[in-house]
Parts: structure tokens; sequence; C-alpha cells
């Protein structure tokens, strides 16, 4: 759950608070969940919700930090893990990637857990695939 | 999959994600803390336990003429009751004199301040973000309430059942009706909803009580059960916090319910 909501924000901080609301919508909600099998996709679901209903609240104000991929400095960074490169990846690829790679849901589940069409989860894994591609291979020189 | 693919999900499965520090040890205490029930019950209490909050509310609008102050006073003994009922000058437009009535009013309670929308900066004397009261979780609501338009005022810190238990009464004069969701989440202070539920009153209108963690993961004060309702056109909002016991969900509830009652 913390992966999922920190993929949607850009903060430990709020990815947490973002867990704490869909730990408690989600046990609210228990009765909903239709079946077992589907329960972790459910629940990442409600995460990736509560993580970006308090994204979009989080965006009117805009820390230090959020600045710098807007004033430079990212080209000389180099990821020690994937993790840390996925962190760094435009919000809607950090999302798939972290549900596809991290949370191992196929495609169709990523999408109805992000609620957004199969075809546009492909088009960001395709992306994001391409900057990782060039992360990978810095990582192994 | 393709081989890149493959060499992702092996790489994502190895690594282990960082997690903030304490992260395990709130999580749990987040799952114990789950309400075993909803607040979808409203309820009575069989006894009031306040020793002495206050909840004071404005009525009327603030546009032109004087303005009707009821005065709510949460009792050990009584319950809550309507304690009195007067008229001030709508401290918009006359704040000064608005407040040499509040003082001589000499009300119950501990009502420290209260303030107009678009008076609130020179009310409490310094700009709103430095004052001392946002940085203790107090000043958020204000904050909040000055963004929203309407009309703030504030309660100081009691003592329920032996706890240090905090109310606020913010007193907004929306246009519209009661908040859209999302707006107790537009303040910048790191709110978070729980849950939200309707609430009938006798007067046939509908109040939204909402519970929420004002202070996020931290022990706030303001871990806070909120309430909108409307009472002679006018909408309000009332907030007990729960200093920083935020098992006391229902509790708060409780007290906004008798609140909610005693206006109609």
């Amino acid at each position: 759950m913390y992966r999922a909501a920190r993929a949607v924000l850009d903060s430990d901080a709020d990815a947490e608070d973002a867990v704490g609301q869909a730990l408690l919508l989600a046990w609210q909600a228990r009765k909903q969940a239709r079946e077992p099998s589907a329960a972790r996709t459910w629940l990442v679901a409600i995460t990736v919700n509560c993580a970006r209903r308090l994204r979009r609240e989080r965006n009117r104000v805009m820390s230090c930090g959020d600045l710098e991929p807007i004033l430079g400095g990212q080209e000389d960074r180099h990821y020690h893990e994937l993790w840390e490169a996925v962190l760094a990846l435009p919000p809607g690829e950090r999302e798939v990637v972290t549900l596809f790679y991290y949370e191992d849901l196929t495609i169709q589940q990523t999408a109805r857990a992000l609620a957004i069409p199969a075809g546009t989860v492909k088009s960001r894994l395709n992306r994001a695939r391409g900057r990782l591609r060039e992360w990978l291979k810095e990582d192994e020189t | 999959m393709t081989q890149l693919d493959m060499r992702l999900k092996e790489l994502a499965r190895g690594e282990r994600t960082p997690l903030p520090e304490g992260y395990r040890e709130r999580f749990r205490e987040r799952l114990e803390s789950l309400p075993e029930k909803g607040l979808n019950r409203p309820r009575r209490l069989a006894a009031v336990a306040v020793a002495a909050c206050l909840c004071v509310a404005l009525m009327g609008a603030a546009a032109v003429g004087l303005m009707k102050v009821k005065v709510l006073l949460l009792d050990p003994a009584q319950g809550v009751s309507v304690q009195t009922e007067m008229t001030a000058y709508p401290p918009a437009e006359r704040p000064e004199e608005f407040q040499a009535w509040w003082e001589e009013a000499d009300l119950p309670g501990d009502v420290l301040t209260f303030a107009a929308i678009g008076e609130a900066r020179e009310f409490l004397g310094v700009p709103l973000r430095d004052n001392p009261l946002v940085e203790e979780g107090l000043g958020a609501p204000l904050q909040m309430g000055y963004e929203a338009g309407g009309m703030v005022l504030r309660a100081e810190e009691f003592q329920v059942d032996g706890m240090p238990f905090q109310l606020e009464a913010t007193v907004a004069l929306w246009e519209e009706g009661v908040p859209a969701d999302g707006w107790l989440t537009s303040g910048t202070d790191g709110h978070t909803r729980y849950t939200q539920e309707e609430y009938q009153m006798e007067n046939g209108e509908t109040a939204l009580i909402v519970t929420d963690n004002t202070g996020g993961r931290y022990a706030s004060p303001w871990n806070a059960v909120d309430a909108w309702f409307v009472a002679d056109g006018v909408r309000y909002r009332v907030r007990f916090g729960d200093g920083g016991e935020p098992a006391r969900y229902e509790r708060q509830a409780e007290l906004l319910e008798q609140v909610l009652d005693a206006f109609t």
C-alpha cells in the first residue's frame, strides 16, 4: 500500500497519510470486496484513489524539492536502486510501473486500479521502459 | 513479456522499498485503532462528561445590521444547552465595536478570539501563517475558514474525562450548500478525511459529520470530528479535537450530535 501511494505522491509523509486513509476506507467498505483473489487489486485501487485525492490537494503548494526537476540538476543524478529511478519518472509512468512491476498486477488490473484504459497503461509502460532501459544501461556501466 | 520486463520485474522483486522510519509501528497502530463500527448511528449520550466546553455559533447573515449570537454550553450535568442569545454588530463591518461587545458580554467559557474573515489578520495581530496557533494546529481551521469566506471563532482547550480536549467552532457563511467533498481537505495543513456521515437534524436539514486527522500521522490535538450543518439559513461548521487521541472519534461524534440537537 505504501509503495502504491508513494508512486502517486511526492513525499513519504503524504504517502503514509494516504495509506492511513485507505486503510480506514477499506475497513469500512470491506464487505464490498468481492472475492479474495481480487482483494489485492481492490486495496491498491483504494490506496491509489486516496493518494490521488491527496495529490490534488497538495498541488496547491510546491515544496522546494519539487522545484529541482524544473530547475535542473536531475541529469547528473545516479540511481542506485530501481525504486529510486522509478520515483524519478513522471507521475503517470511512475504509477503504472509501480503497479505493474512491483505490485505484479497485470495490464488489465493496473488499468482497473488506476481507472485508466488498458491502452494508456501500455503506452505509459512503453515510455517508462525507454527511460528505465537507459537507467539499466547506466547501472550496468 | 520482454527481456526488459523480466529484468525489471526481477529487480523490483529483489528490492526492498525503503519505508519511512517508524512506518511499521504506525501502520500497526492504525490497524489496531480501526473502529469496530462506523459512525453512522446517531446516538444520544447517557451523560455528558464535558467539564466545560463552550460552543459559540453566530447566527444571521453578516451583511448589514445586527446579528444574533447563540451560545451553546456543554455542561457535564445538563448536557448541551443554549446559554444565551443576543445581538451584536456584524464583525466584518465593525470589528472594533464587535470586539468591545464581545468582551463586555462576558460569555461563559474561554473564548479567546473572534475574528471576522477579512479581519482575521488584524485580530490576531500577526499573519496567520506565522501565528504560533497555526504551529499548534489550532490555526488551521482559522486558515481554512479564511480561505472559504465566512466567519471564524475559536475556543480554548478543555478537560474532558481527564483528557485534554479542544473544541473549536468555526462559522462560515457559505453561499452554497453544505461544502462539497474535499472542502475540508482544501486546507493546507495536511488534513485527511476519514469518514463522512449525514445526520438528519430535527429542523429537516442535513448535517454532515466528518472525521479527519488534521495533524496527519502526528499526535496532534486536532484529530478531529467536524460537522457542517444549517440553521436559520446559515451554514455552520463545528469542530471537536481529541487532544491527540484518535480513538476518540466516536466520543467526538456524540458531542457533535448534542450540539446539532441543541441547535434545532
